[in-house]
């Protein structure tokens, strides 16, 4: 790949001050699963000057408890959340969703925080820069998606937004029906806002020296079947074609809370929130698992070859009220 | 701008000079001399270039050399010891675990870390433990089969 | 039953050692002082003239030592067939598909030579492209190359007694079928290392299957006399079938090499071997079949349409196959068969691991189970009732000297859970079973289809094995090796193979293809163990007074076949024969029996043996993800004689696993001649998780040809299992997907559509 400076970070402080300095030319890097693969094809017009290692920053890679929940550094591995004792009692439908993630060495190697900020994986964005050249997409300032009329299967079925691409996180989607915050840092300071607010149609909230520093989870109760669920078209090292993680408490068969959340739909997580309203309440058997299935995707606008994601998200709502 | 410095492969420290942008899988096979991690594909998801970090397998083409400074890295030269296979390379190939032999280095890596965590994994862990190591020539059985026969013996 | 000492045992690489340590050597592990990086700069257009090349400026970028275009290479084009040479090294007025060569560049590292590429000026004239078989061969598409209707290749034949057929064939069944191009996806990328070495020698390390095809191409390409060029085959990633012809990387590193003078690694990044290192021929098959109403298949009747891509590398086989495999394995009287081969503006299309096989047999055999449901028959006694035995004649004169079909059928429906058909133990589960054929021995397209093997041993007893057999990870050394021994009489700590396989020391061989390394090159092995042992057991014979044919070698010891009397060690009658100064030095050869199949005629048995296989596929379809869940495969293939039985199952568990790929989840995506989908991650291969239970069976089916009865089955494996799938899928929805991959978009349109499910 083309070359840049390296420069590891010693503190939160240092790093966004780089950000701040070498502002629009600077990457950060932690696991760099996504990152190098980006920069390797040269995907994007413009390409980094500077690199920083956050990875030698200490006390963002633990995962502690509170009397609410977790904390959990932007540095702990996908393979750590997976097998953390601590995951797996408080939100075990988030170390389900890391387990689910690509494969054992990209688990050891990318962060919850990289997996939250990765780019999208649409084909036609992540061309590579050789044979035929980039493709210069709408995402990337150009004229067209091609998604459009081209491939889609993989693409959005919810938000006809100017891009296509699907938010390719899985732990997105259990942060999202978790209802998690973000910790974020920058040159004024930290800030704590809703998960669920952290995307936008296009990319994250993320500003040019934001760096997310921790997630927080409040604990699931324990009454509560939390799942994640992710179809893919092979078991390991594919994005999903569609993917749900569920929250839903259940006493003498009537649903008292429900979170649902879809992935691989649109350009962020959706909280399928049509589907939690139709259960809420209610007693719970096929009937109103198909009726939530229904208001899941009433809004569905698939594009021409991914119509098939709209009745797999039915599958997937209905099976995680049912179990 | 080059920049000197130390890294620890296999146990032995290697002083190399080198640009920040190069990969760990580069500095090992061309300024080491160590060609057994391979390139597959350049981009994370084949597993030929799997070695050892501190223990755990990661892909040495998606990883900064420059960021292994102070890490213990492991390679697939490093599992005999002198002229005696290891056990798990021993069942490699008496169990016709190899056919080309391109994917072998990072299998046995795998296979590896995950020996060092859980020394009695069942088949489905043995699978899933490989599930970023691709082979096109042995269909897994045979690979699974050598760790499975093994499985007990983390050397 | 013969007992044999060493062949017919589940023995291990013999150089396995190399491979668990990371010693063995690729060609990207090679390294020579002053060595150069190479790298290809490529059309970003599918068909545009080229105008002007201007590499002023990337020649004087610091580090740049040698830049060569078209300009360099002389008119020898590439190409796997006399009539077919249709491709220049690097494009010298034409660019035709999306990652055609036009320059290369030499440089200090690999990011100097990447950015030389970008400062190399290259003006085009773009040009109208076309992009799909049946719009090329309209009267007014864009010429590809001046070919009528853009046909690189085609052909007509009409075998048998059409009438007859006809006239039986009281139920006829026509479907039409699409298969597109699945990627060889070997995991080694192409790697070419070319250095101009001491003896004045083009040298070239090559990832290759066949390095005396590339030594002789890249010398009649360089103009340089054959003893002048020196190919080497390394430790090979595998290939099956894409490193199968000299590469346009082989002769950039060479005149790079011989332009600076210095040593020249060109390795092609993954994504430019999606584009251009080998894929299959996709095709689109249209197939009718007819037979009586008792079951009895009378003829079959095919229209092949494949797209050749912009240049013909090996996809004229993948024609012939489609047209050879409706000879087999059923006994029909009429064929009736028309194919093309179709230039477009895509990337060249190859063959890969059964050269044309699966796809035509995805067709044939989804016919085939649509006549056995028509017929109310079970699919295994429809198969069985139909298919040829051992000594059977083709209608293309094809001589199957040896035929485990019914053994393969019945072997596979014994193992498989339960009887298949509406048996299925749940609406979702299903089973169903497919049959396939193939060369087991080779195909003759050249003059000969020969291989020649020396055998030297040396005074201590030990023996030496020179061969140009390529083991490209299939371990044909190990069973050549294990082959000499047995039939020498000795063990296989004995014999060693001359490593690597280096153009300039070992004896011709035409390489790896078309499954015929262990019938051919084990003929040739065979025939050189006998001479050898014929020259010891003559000097013996002299020594104690007796006939040569009163004499054995067994288990390391000459002994007397009458008394079983032990004359001497081996090693001592080794010595003998240099005391009388009669060194070993024993030649074999083989070329199979065959002779050049004749489009015209559509006749000509161009194999000297035939491999069959059946397959039974198990899956469970989720219903509501349109997720197949493949539980087992059986998997049952006719090998002749298991020379190595661990390495027959590894043959089949690897080539099923190619198939189920290619049936579920593998296609390579173009859109306008682009690859959109060039990484492992798009291009979705099968990884450990996916591949489920393979039970292969070796069935022994004696070819009285091969080596104490052996054919080929490198292949086979990958031919069955899409069909067999398909055919399982169809037990579960009762609904026919035509097309591959059957993901999960195409099973949830039947569902929907159907109430039933």
């Amino acid at each position: 790949m083309k070359s840049f400076r390296y420069i590891s970070a010693n503190t939160v402080q240092e790093a966004v001050a780089l950000l701040k300095d070498y502002k629009g030319n600077v990457k950060l890097i932690a696991g760099g699963t996504d990152l190098l693969g980006v920069l390797k094809d040269r995907i994007l017009p413009g390409y980094p000057e500077v690199l920083i290692d956050i990875k030698t920053i200490s006390g963002l890679g633990d995962i502690e408890e509170d009397a609410e929940g977790l904390r959990i550094g932007a540095l702990v591995k996908l393979a750590d959340l997976a097998k953390s004792p601590l995951v797996r009692k408080r939100c075990n439908v988030l170390a389900e969703a890391a387990e689910a993630v690509a494969s054992p060495q990209i688990r050891n190697m990318g962060t919850i925080g990289g997996n939250i900020c990765q780019d999208v994986r649409c084909c036609y964005y992540r061309y590579p820069d050789q044979i035929g050249g980039r493709i210069l997409c709408l995402r990337k300032g150009g004229q067209k998606c091609f998604a459009v009329q081209g491939d889609n299967r993989y693409h959005a079925i919810f938000g006809r937004d100017a891009c296509l691409a699907v938010c390719p996180s899985d732990t997105a989607i259990a942060l999202s029906a978790l209802d998690a915050r973000i910790k974020i840092a920058s040159t004024n300071g930290d800030r704590v806002i809703p998960f669920n607010d952290f995307y936008r149609t296009r990319g994250n909230v993320l500003e040019a020296d934001d760096i997310v520093t921790e997630i927080q989870v409040d604990q699931v109760p324990d009454r509560a079947k939390q799942k994640f669920t992710k179809v893919r078209s092979r078991k390991s090292l594919d994005f999903a074609i569609a993917s749900i993680a569920s929250i839903v408490t259940v006493e003498d068969g009537i649903c008292k809370d429900a979170r649902v959340a879809l992935g691989a739909v649109a350009s962020r997580p959706i909280r399928a929130a049509k589907a939690e309203q139709a259960i809420k309440g209610e007693a719970i058997d096929i009937l109103t698992a198909g009726r939530a299935a229904e208001a899941a995707i009433i809004d569905a606008a698939p594009l021409s070859r991914n119509a098939y994601k709209v009745e797999v998200i039915k599958t997937l709502v209905k099976r995680a009220i049912l179990s | 701008m080059k920049q000197a410095i130390s890294l620890s492969v296999n146990g032995e420290l290697h002083e190399v000079d080198i640009h920040p942008h190069r990969t760990l899988l580069e500095v090992l096979r061309e300024e080491i001399g160590l060609t057994g991690a391979k390139e597959g594909c350049g981009r994370g998801a084949c597993g030929s270039c799997t070695v050892l970090v501190d223990g755990q397998a990661v892909m040495a083409c998606m990883t900064l050399a420059i960021a292994m400074v102070g890490k213990d890295i492991r390679t697939v030269e490093g599992l005999a010891e002198g002229q005696e296979l290891s056990p798990l390379q021993e069942a490699f190939v008496e169990h016709g675990a190899i056919q080309c032999g391109f994917c072998t280095p990072g299998m046995l890596m795998s296979s590896k870390a995950l020996l060092l965590e859980n020394p009695h994994p069942k088949k489905e862990e043995i699978k899933k433990a490989l599930s970023g190591n691709f082979c096109r020539c042995t269909g897994y059985a045979k690979i699974v089969e050598a760790i499975a026969a093994v499985a007990g013996d983390p050397k | 039953m013969a007992s044999y000492k060493v062949i017919g045992k589940r023995i291990p690489r013999t150089d396995g050692k190399a491979i668990v340590t990371g010693a063995a050597k690729y060609s990207e592990d090679f390294c020579f002082p002053n060595m150069l990086y190479g790298k290809i700069l490529r059309s970003p257009y599918a068909h545009a003239k080229i105008l002007h090349i201007d590499t002023t400026k990337a020649e004087k970028l610091i580090g740049v030592k040698g830049i060569v275009t078209g300009r360099d290479s002389s008119d020898q084009k590439l190409g796997a067939h006399p009539a077919l040479m249709d491709r220049d090294p690097l494009a010298k007025d034409k660019v035709r598909f999306i990652g055609d060569e036009i320059a290369a560049v030499a440089a200090i590292d690999k990011d100097v030579a990447e950015e030389a590429l970008s400062l190399i000026k290259v003006e085009y004239e773009e040009l109208p492209a076309v992009f799909t078989p049946e719009e090329a061969m309209t009267g007014d598409a864009p010429e590809v190359h001046e070919k009528e209707n853009n046909i690189a290749f085609g052909f007509t034949m009409n075998l048998g007694d059409e009438k007859k057929a006809l006239s039986e064939s009281s139920i006829e069944k026509e479907d039409t079928f699409i298969i597109p191009v699945v990627a060889t996806s070997a995991l080694e990328p192409h790697c070419s290392v070319a250095l101009v070495d001491e003896y004045g020698r083009l040298a070239l390390w090559s990832s290759s299957q066949v390095p005396f095809r590339v030594k002789k191409d890249l010398a009649r390409i360089l103009g340089l006399p054959e003893e002048k060029v020196r190919a080497i085959k390394p430790y090979v990633g595998g290939s099956f079938c894409g490193k199968v012809a000299l590469q346009s990387g082989d002769v950039s590193a060479a005149l790079l090499a011989m332009k600076t003078q210095r040593p020249v690694k060109l390795a092609l990044s993954r994504e430019e071997v999606f584009v251009t290192g080998g894929s299959s021929t996709p095709v689109k098959i249209a197939i009718r079949a007819g037979m009586s109403k008792a079951g009895k298949l009378n003829y079959f009747k095919a229209k092949i349409i494949a797209d050749n891509g912009a240049y013909t590398n090996h996809s004229f086989i993948a024609l012939l196959n489609s047209a050879w495999n409706l000879n087999y394995p059923y006994k029909i009287d009429s064929l009736s068969y028309e194919g093309y081969l179709v230039y477009t503006n895509n990337p060249p299309s190859h063959v890969k691991r059964g050269g044309g096989s699966p796809e035509l047999f995805f067709a044939v055999e989804s016919l085939v189970d649509q006549l056995a449901v028509e017929a109310g028959i079970d699919p295994f006694d429809f198969r069985l009732m139909n298919s040829i035995g051992s000594s059977a004649v083709t209608l293309s004169k094809f001589r199957v000297n040896s035929c485990g079909m019914k053994e393969c059928l019945t072997e596979s429906r014994k193992r498989a859970s339960s009887p298949l058909g509406n048996n299925a133990t749940s609406s979702n589960t299903g089973k169903g079973v497919a049959c396939g054929a193939h060369t087991g021995a080779g195909a003759r397209i050249g003059p000969h289809d020969s291989a020649t093997a020396l055998v030297s041993i040396e005074d201590n007893g030990k023996v030496t094995l020179w061969t140009g057999a390529s083991d490209i990870g299939q371990g044909s050394d190990t069973i050549l090796c294990q082959i000499l021994a047995e039939e020498l009489g000795v063990g296989l700590k004995d014999v060693s193979k001359v490593k690597p396989v280096d153009t300039t020391i070992a004896p011709p061989d035409l390489g790896t293809f078309g499954s015929r390394v262990t019938f051919i090159a084990g003929n040739a092995v065979r025939n050189a163990a006998k001479e050898a042992k014929k020259q010891i057991l003559e000097v013996v014979a002299e020594k104690i007074g007796v006939s040569p044919k009163d004499l054995g070698i067994k288990d390391s010891k000459i002994y007397n076949e009458a008394s079983q009397q032990e004359c001497l060690s081996f090693p001592e009658a080794v010595l003998l024969c240099y005391m009388k100064g009669r060194p070993i030095l024993a030649r074999g050869f083989y070329d199979t029996k065959t002779e050049p199949f004749n489009p015209q005629t559509g006749e000509g048995n161009f194999s000297g043996a035939f491999t069959f296989g059946a397959q039974v596929a198990e899956v469970e379809i989720d219903l509501g993800t349109g997720l197949i869940e493949v539980k087992r495969i059986v998997a049952a293939h006719d090998v002749g004689f298991a020379i190595n039985p661990m390495f027959v199952e590894g043959q089949i568990e690897g080539s099923v696993a190619m198939g189920l790929g290619q049936a579920l989840m593998e296609e390579t995506l173009l859109e306008e001649g682009r690859i959109i989908n060039p990484s492992f991650l798009d291009y979705k291969v099968p990884f450990s998780m996916d591949v489920p239970e393979i039970e292969p069976v070796a069935i022994e089916s004696n070819d009285p040809e091969g080596p104490f009865g052996a054919k080929g089955m490198g292949e086979a494996g990958a031919i069955p299992t899409a069909p067999a799938i398909g055919n399982a899928v169809y037990a579960v929805l009762k609904e026919r997907i035509n097309s591959l991959p059957l993901t999960p978009e195409k099973i949830l349109k039947r569902v929907v559509n159907n109430k039933d499910l």
